[in-house]
This record gives C-alpha cells, sequence and structure tokens, in this order.
C-alpha cells in the first residue's frame, strides 16, 4: 500500500509536465453516477453511523446526517470527489461480502468497524505538497468525503450541537478565563 | 423608518442642500453630519434597501436551518468567485455581497474586489476593528520622501476621532503608546488565559512590544440607545440587538430623525454634473437600477462616498470640456496611487497548559499587537519602511479543527470531537502598503456593464517593500509565539490576491499642491470646490490601522467645514 501511495504521489506531482493514464483522468471527471448515489441511503445511513454512533447522546442517524451527506455528495461537491465518493461507496458492499459474507447493513458492528477501517486506510489524503495537488486534482477519497460530510453534518444539526455540544445562541457577555467544569463539552459555535 | 424618495417629479423635488453619493461608513456619517447641521440632504444608494433589523433574515438562524449548514457552497466558488473569497461570506451571509457576474470589472494583475451594494454597504459586514492613524503616520510620506505629504497632521484629526467615537461606541483599552493613540473607549472585552500568556511573555521578550485587546466597534453596555452587544458572533448578519455599528443602526437613523435626509436606493450615480461658466459641481445624473431611467438631482455641495474604487469610476467617468480626464482630475493623480492592506501572513501555535480552562461567549474581536517596527531609531529596519500590525485570537481547538486531523471514527472520535481541544493562538497582520502611481483604477475604453457604464479596470500589485515586510511578518510572529513557549509553531503566508483586506484607498488623494493631489486639507476637491471625496480614495498613505475609523473622522470634519463655508457663502 505505501508503494502504491508513494507511486501515486509522485505522479500526481509530476502531472503538470507528464500526460498521465487518461483512463485514470476520466474515472475522475466522468459524469457521477448520482441515481446510484439516491438509491443507497440505507447504506449511507449505516456507514455515518459507524463514523458519528449512538452512545449516551444520539448518533448520526437521529440527527439527521445521512440527507446531509446526501445532499451535499449530489449538490456541493467537486466532480472528482464526487466519483471517488460514488466509487468507494460500491466499494462497500463487495469488500464487506467478500470478507464477511454479508452486505455491510447486515454485518455487526465490530464488521463495519473493520470494514471501516479498510476504507479509512485506502483512502489516507497525502501529507504536505502531494496532498494538495490530490485535493485540486483527483478530489477527496470516499473516507475523507464520508467523514467530512458526518462530522460537519451531525455538529451543525440540532441534535448533534444541542446534546453532544454545548450550545447558547445568545450568550449575552463574555468571560475570559472559567475554570473547566467537569463534563465539559466543546462550544457549539465559534 | 427611514423616508425613501421614489417619484421624480419638477426639478424643485429634485434639489436639495447636500447629495452624499454612498451610504456605508463614510457616506452614513456625512448624512449624519449634513441632516444635523440643517442641510436638506439626498442619499444616493445604488444597491437595495436594507433597514435595520427588519432586513437582517439570518440574524437568528441556527445552523440547522441554512441549507449548506453554512459550509463554503461549491456554486457561489464558481458564480461568485471573487466575493466568496471573503471570509465571512457564506449562507448567513451572502445577502450582503454583491453578485461577481452582476458587477463584473477587468482585472488587468488579479484584485480582488469585494463590494456589499445595498443601505450601510460594507458597514453591515465590515470587521469593526478601529485604530487611529498617529503623528508617525501622517509624516511618514515627508520625512521619506515618498509620494506626496498629508496635508493634516493629527492635531488637526484628533478632536474628530474624539467626536466620531463618542458616537461609534468602541470597546478598547488605553495604552499610552504615543504611535499608536488611545481613543475614547467603551469597557475592552477581556483577554482569555492563553492571549493573558502571551501579552505577558510578549511584555517580558520585548521593550517595544506589547498586545492589547482588539478596539472594536462592539458595544461592551448600552450606547447611544444601541446594544449593547450580546457576544454571539455573528454580527456579519447584521445585528438585531444593534450591538455593532453600521450606518444602518448609528448614523443613517439619526440623520432620518432630523427630518433632513432623503434616501434613495436603487439609484447608480453615473457621473457628477458640472457647470463650467460657475466652476461648480451642479448635481449628479442617476440611472435607476431596475427601469434605467436616468433622473438628475441638484445641490449646492456634493460629497462622494461611494467606496474609493466607485468614487475614482464615477470622477473618471464625468468627462467636460474643462475636465475630460474626469472632474476635478488637472493633477491626473485621479486612479492612481491605489493601495490596500496587505494580510494573510503571520503564525500559528499550540499552547500545552491551561487544559483545566476555557472562556463562556463568544468575542467578536480578537487581539492587536499595535507595529512596533520603524517607530524608532532602535526599530529601524534596513529592508522595509514602515511597519504592520498584527491581529490574533487565541481559543482552544473544538470540533471542527479537530476531525481532520484526528484518525478514526467510532465513538472515540466522537469522545474527542465534543470536548475542547488544545489551545492554539493564530496571528497574522495587516501590513502598510506604499502609494505607488502604476497602482492604478482606470475606466475601459470599450466594455461597459448592464448601465451602459464603463467599465473600471484594476491594475495592482505589490513591490519589494511589501515582500521585505511580509518576510519580516511571518518570522516576527513566529519568534513570538516561540519565546512565548508555543510548541509546533508554523509560518503561513496564503497568497490571496491584492484587496482581499477590503481596505482599498489612495485614488483620490489629499495633499498640499493641487498640481500632485486631488483633495486639500479638508477633502475638498482643489479644482471644484463644493466637491468633497471623504471615502478610502482621500488617503495619501495607508498606514497599517484598519482605515475606516479615520473615514468617519475625516468626513466630520469635512462636513462642518463644507457647512462653514456655505454659511460664509464660499460655497
Amino acid at each position: 500500500m505505501k508503494r502504491r501511495q508513494a507511486l501515486l504521489g509522485i505522479t500526481l506531482l509530476s502531472a503538470g509536465s507528464v500526460a498521465f493514464s487518461s483512463y485514470k483522468w476520466l474515472s475522475w471527471y466522468k459524469k457521477p453516477d448520482l441515481v446510484y448515489v439516491h438509491s443507497q441511503k440505507e447504506l449511507l445511513a449505516a456507514l455515518a453511523e459507524t463514523i458519528i454512533p449512538t452512545t449516551d447522546t444520539p448518533g448520526a442517524i437521529e440527527a439527521g446526517v445521512p440527507d446531509f451527506i446526501l445532499k451535499m455528495v449530489v449538490e456541493n461537491t467537486m466532480t472528482a470527489s464526487q466519483n471517488r465518493f460514488i466509487d468507494g461507496l460500491k466499494a462497500v458492499d463487495p469488500y464487506a461480502i467478500n470478507r464477511f459474507g454479508k452486505p455491510y447493513v447486515k454485518c455487526t458492528r465490530d464488521q463495519q468497524n473493520e470494514v471501516m477501517r479498510h476504507f479509512e486506510n485506502a483512502g489516507k489524503p497525502f501529507e504536505g505538497i502531494p496532498g494538495k495537488v490530490e485535493r485540486k486534482l483527483i478530489g477527496n477519497s470516499f473516507f475523507t468525503t464520508l467523514k467530512q460530510y458526518t462530522c460537519v453534518g451531525y455538529f451543525t444539526s440540532r441534535l448533534g450541537a444541542t446534546r453532544s455540544l454545548a450550545y447558547v445562541f445568545t450568550p449575552g457577555g463574555y468571560t475570559g478565563c472559567v475554570p473547566l467544569i467537569t463534563g465539559q463539552k466543546s462550544w457549539a459555535i465559534r | 423608518m427611514i423616508p425613501i424618495h421614489s417619484i421624480s417629479k419638477g426639478k424643485d423635488v429634485r434639489t436639495f442642500d447636500a447629495i452624499v453619493v454612498g451610504s456605508g461608513i463614510s457616506g452614513g456619517w456625512a448624512a449624519k453630519e449634513l441632516c444635523e447641521q440643517g442641510l436638506k440632504t439626498l442619499v444616493l444608494e445604488r444597491g437595495r434597501n436594507v433597514e435595520h433589523v427588519i432586513d437582517y433574515p439570518t440574524a437568528e438562524k441556527n445552523s440547522w436551518e441554512f441549507p449548506y449548514r453554512l459550509s463554503s457552497v461549491l456554486q457561489d466558488r464558481q458564480q461568485n468567485p471573487v466575493q466568496s473569497s471573503c471570509p465571512v461570506y457564506n449562507e448567513g451571509t451572502k445577502h450582503f455581497f454583491v453578485n461577481d457576474q452582476e458587477h463584473p470589472y477587468i482585472q488587468e494583475k488579479p484584485f480582488s474586489w469585494i463590494r456589499g451594494y445595498q443601505v450601510g454597504g460594507r458597514s453591515l459586514t465590515w470587521a469593526r476593528q478601529c485604530y487611529r492613524l498617529g503623528e508617525m503616520d501622517f509624516e511618514a510620506n515627508a520625512r521619506e520622501g515618498i509620494a506626496v505629504d498629508w496635508p493634516i497632521r493629527y492635531k488637526e484629526i484628533e478632536p474628530w476621532y474624539d467626536y466620531v467615537e463618542k458616537f461609534v461606541g468602541i470597546s478598547g483599552q488605553a495604552e499610552g503608546l504615543a504611535h499608536f493613540p488611545d481613543g475614547q473607549f467603551l469597557p475592552p472585552m477581556e483577554l482569555n488565559c492563553v492571549e493573558k500568556h502571551l501579552k505577558q511573555q510578549v511584555s517580558r521578550h520585548y521593550k517595544d512590544r506589547i498586545l492589547t485587546i482588539g478596539r472594536v466597534a462592539n458595544l461592551t453596555r448600552g450606547w447611544n440607545g444601541r446594544g449593547p452587544c450580546q457576544h454571539r458572533n455573528l454580527c456579519n448578519r447584521g445585528c438585531p440587538f444593534g450591538g455593532y455599528f453600521s450606518s444602518n443602526s448609528g448614523t443613517l437613523p439619526v440623520a432620518a430623525a432630523t427630518g433632513n435626509l432623503t434616501l434613495r436606493p436603487d439609484s447608480i450615480v453615473a457621473e457628477v454634473l458640472y457647470d463650467e461658466q460657475r466652476n461648480r459641481a451642479t448635481g449628479v445624473r442617476v440611472i435607476d437600477a431596475h427601469t434605467q431611467e436616468v433622473t438628475d438631482y441638484f445641490a449646492r455641495i456634493i460629497f462622494l462616498n461611494a467606496s474609493t474604487i466607485a468614487t475614482t469610476s464615477i470622477l473618471l467617468n464625468s468627462v467636460s470640456h474643462r475636465f475630460p480626464n474626469g472632474l476635478g482630475n488637472s493633477s491626473d493623480q485621479i486612479g492612481h496611487n491605489l493601495m490596500d492592506h496587505f494580510m494573510m501572513g503571520g503564525a500559528q501555535g499550540v499552547y500545552e497548559g491551561f487544559e483545566d480552562q476555557y472562556y463562556t461567549g463568544r468575542r467578536p474581536t480578537g487581539f492587536y499587537v499595535p507595529r512596533f517596527r520603524n517607530i524608532s531609531p532602535e526599530t529601524q529596519r534596513k529592508d522595509y519602511l514602515r511597519g504592520f500590525g498584527y491581529q490574533g485570537r487565541g481559543e482552544r481547538a473544538e470540533w471542527g479543527d479537530l476531525y481532520r486531523n484526528t484518525a478514526g471514527f467510532g465513538e472515540s472520535l466522537k469522545e474527542t470531537l465534543t470536548k475542547p481541544g488544545p489551545w492554539n493562538v493564530v496571528m497574522g497582520a495587516w501590513g502598510e502598503t506604499l502609494p505607488y502611481d502604476d497602482n492604478r483604477v482606470m475606466l475601459d475604453d470599450t466594455a461597459k456593464d448592464q448601465w451602459g457604464l464603463p467599465l473600471v479596470r484594476i491594475n495592482f500589485k505589490y513591490r519589494e517593500n511589501e515582500f521585505n515586510m511580509r518576510s519580516d511578518i511571518k518570522d516576527s510572529a513566529a519568534e513570538m509565539l516561540d519565546r512565548a513557549g508555543f510548541k509546533k509553531v508554523e509560518k503561513f503566508y496564503f497568497d490571496q490576491p491584492p484587496g482581499s483586506a477590503i481596505h482599498e484607498m489612495g485614488t483620490a488623494r489629499m495633499g498640499r499642491d493641487p498640481k500632485t493631489s486631488v483633495l486639500n486639507a479638508f477633502n475638498q476637491m482643489h479644482d471644484v470646490k463644493n466637491v468633497y471625496i471623504t471615502d478610502g480614495s482621500c488617503m495619501t498613505s495607508s498606514a497599517c490601522q484598519n482605515p475606516s475609523l479615520t473615514y468617519m473622522a475625516l468626513t466630520a470634519r469635512a462636513c462642518t467645514h463644507a457647512v462653514s463655508e456655505m454659511k460664509k457663502l464660499n460655497l
């Protein structure tokens, strides 16, 4: 994996001067299969819940995150990231079936975590300048997009902001130094 | 309710004592001062009307009420690339920015012209930082032989700073620095733990530097019927509490209360009308933004407060036999010497400690480190002139900062993201830019906008002085954080186009000599005495302080001059 990533990193860095695989290029910039995304709400929900599960506070599903991910992927994502997201989504069940003999939504929590770990490792962005070139040319990986939209969708939702964070819309004043109390949550708004 | 003039009948109802072009931060002040001094005043605003509170549709919205939850919106980045590059542009504020498609301009080199065409202009979305220029700033051009001398010194503007500050309401801490004058302050906002630590360390390690709380036009107590600030830090959506100063909350209602104000939104000023026989401006020609109907309005005095680049384009478009290159342009200086502060450079660091400390509320300002370069023989730099001030803030990392760099998912991720993270400080500089003759605003010969007005062309670049200063900006910030015990200190420079500070200024400068400047010591055109210009275009040098406070002070001063000249029948 490391060697593949290193090679891809070199390819990306030299992308400006060297014409690289036009097939890959087309796969990143093809018209994204948005109909497929719409058909996968159940899978999206299970994936989001793996990222932010229900604990003593609501999880991603209860906070309405799957709909937000769908909206963001369909309406507010660059084509290359859209394609990488959709390709990733399409690869989840084959991997889960290959590994555990059942689709993701039927997997146990531990099995889901293992599938997710696989996609996290596969989708690690490059560091430094190759990472910047990567984002610009081929967008974010499936896992990066999934995690970003899940976190943003969750912590800006009514339940996420008010139950998992400390939400005060109109504070009325500012105090620069206060002792942290036990179990203090982060402020929801900056 | 501010009365809005909608019908144009005979010439008599289109004649006023004064016309003010623009309703932003300086136009609002011109309106207030002229109305209070008894002049029937017409304020022309090219954008729509925005009434205080009523027209702040997003002010009470929670994050989950926005379709994209205040994320950057792809469609905006593509269709509105310049405006959406502004850090405060988001789903909650974008109705206070123009649309790039509807309001094109030509960038000969990249220059972001960020605009808000509405009543109140950019006073609705400004960063509210208020710093006086000091004697050093007014003397700098003369001392160094740069451009031309300011025709005023600090003592001439000082009482006007006092005057506008008392009305605006600015919270801040007096520090007693000669080159960074104190003002009339409301109680300061508090620094938090990590900022107090940095303040102590800065004073300990540097004899010539201090750190102080930002001086900001947010009200720490009720003031002139407005506020106090509720510490929501949602100012740029418009404040239903009147917690910060804008034309809409501050000056325009006072102007309206005199009964002397007529406000006409959707009124694009195409040119200033000029009478060659009498060598006076007689009025302005207005195009209705919606109907394209052209109407002339008349007045004894005209204040141009359309914002630097727009005022310049109005002047350049006002041609006559006497002024073939633009009204009052015998010096040929109009459009030259464009400046903007350069920013986006600085350093950040993480502080290990104060884990048991936090803060409550959201403070609508950060801290300020006043200029410390080239303020004395000991602080003299060989590699550049002038200096910069740092603006920064300390806070604990929260979910939005943490999720990208926190590996994993599931319960542990959720746990990490819901707790306050490490303390960090980010500080970036606002640096002085020198006035260069060939940093210019021009009008295009052929391209026109949808109202038939020539498109603005902007040709601007930074030079060696700014680039040398930029290196010092990064190094000095990193050194201060280092000495203060911060870890993971990183220098940064985000290469944003000039204009991004939204402090454009200088294209109709004040000066002593009509041959080399456009305005005199009272912001009055050398060539056409009944035209005053008190927006950013009047600036002879940029200093490094956020400039709005200076525009306000110069405006109030110029209005008093204009009224006195009218009484003496000089105008």
